[in-house]
């Protein structure tokens, strides 16, 4: 069952997928990894080298962005702008950030093999994705 | 009989539109707070629907239909009441909203009657064009006449998630035909 957290708990779940990734990615030191502003979409919150919260806002009954490139160890972070309450679940149901009201927000940790397609399952017109790609 | 409840709805909300006598009100003079009053009669009585929808329908579609129905009207309706608290105002009772009560009294006593597929036909049909109706009514003549900027915002919020249930309703009428 992958972990969801909301609001508050994010900060302690970036810091434990850290930690795991420098545990487990033995990158060799001395290789240069690009740098020159390629990568793409929302901007992560933090560098390249380390694991990214990717924020996607719910605002006007759409997910914005509606597709985005995550690596494993990231997190995905929804903010509900909007007045209705909106969800972001998996199209198969594996995982679920449940209702996320006005201002509240739930993060999901970016596993290898997650399900990508998601929609909102109070309003299923609502659908989104996310291109997970493989750790540098 | 459903064309007959549909057209006696959109007929009330064209009566509204066009002063006939002298005492004659129209939905465009309606002011803020009796506008705000409407809107939040309106939402009412999309949740009545859905509750007697949960009480009545086994189709998991009319069902989740039913429940963002209710979930949404409410969320919309708090923003209301909250907004009035923060402007120290009450809504207005007015001809207008009495006359979509009045309205959704002859729909919830035909729906009351229903069960089963038929049921989720006519709730689908009627959630369609309910949602038409107030749509037309909120952005072509409330959104345009109401004088408060933050009353305003909270209308156009409001049609932006109304529209979105017109096409979820859409999509409804679709899965039960």
């Amino acid at each position: 069952m992958v972990r969801i957290t909301r609001r508050g708990f994010a900060s302690r779940i970036a810091t434990g997928a850290m930690a795991a990734f420098a545990a487990s990615a033995a990158l060799p030191m001395g290789v240069a990894r690009p740098h020159d502003g390629a990568h793409v979409d929302d901007g992560p919150t933090v560098s390249a080298d380390g694991p990214a919260d990717h924020l996607v806002e719910i605002t006007g009954f759409a997910f914005q962005p509606d597709r985005l490139q995550v690596r494993p160890g990231d997190t995905i972070t929804w903010v509900n702008r909007d007045i209705a309450p909106h969800t972001a679940t998996a199209d198969d149901g594996s995982w679920d950030t449940g209702a996320i009201r006005t201002d509240e927000s739930a993060t999901v940790p970016v596993t290898p093999e997650m399900a990508a397609t998601y929609y909102c399952r109070f309003h299923p017109m609502m659908t989104a994705q996310f291109d997970i790609v493989a750790v540098r | 009989m459903m064309k007959t409840t549909a057209v006696l709805f959109a007929a009330g909300i064209a009566f509204a539109l066009t002063p006939v006598t002298a005492t004659a009100q129209s939905a465009a003079d309606l002011n803020d707070l009796e506008m705000a009053h409407v809107a939040y009669t309106a939402d009412n009585i999309d949740i009545r629907y859905a509750h007697l929808a949960l009480a009545i329908s086994d189709n998991p579609t009319v069902r989740a239909f039913a429940e963002t129905m209710i979930r949404d009207h409410t969320a919309v309706n708090e923003q209301a009441l909250a907004l009035l608290a923060e402007l120290d105002v009450q809504a207005q009772d007015n001809f207008l909203s009495q006359q979509l009560l009045e309205n959704a009294e002859v729909i919830i006593d035909e729906l009351s009657g229903l069960r089963g597929a038929a049921f989720d036909r006519r709730y689908a049909e009627n959630e369609l064009a309910y949602h038409q109706a107030v749509n037309a009514l909120v952005g072509e003549t409330f959104i345009p006449n109401i004088e408060n900027a933050q009353v305003r915002a909270l209308f156009e919020a409001g049609l932006n998630i109304f529209q979105a249930h017109e096409g979820h309703a859409a999509m409804m009428v679709e899965s039960v035909n």
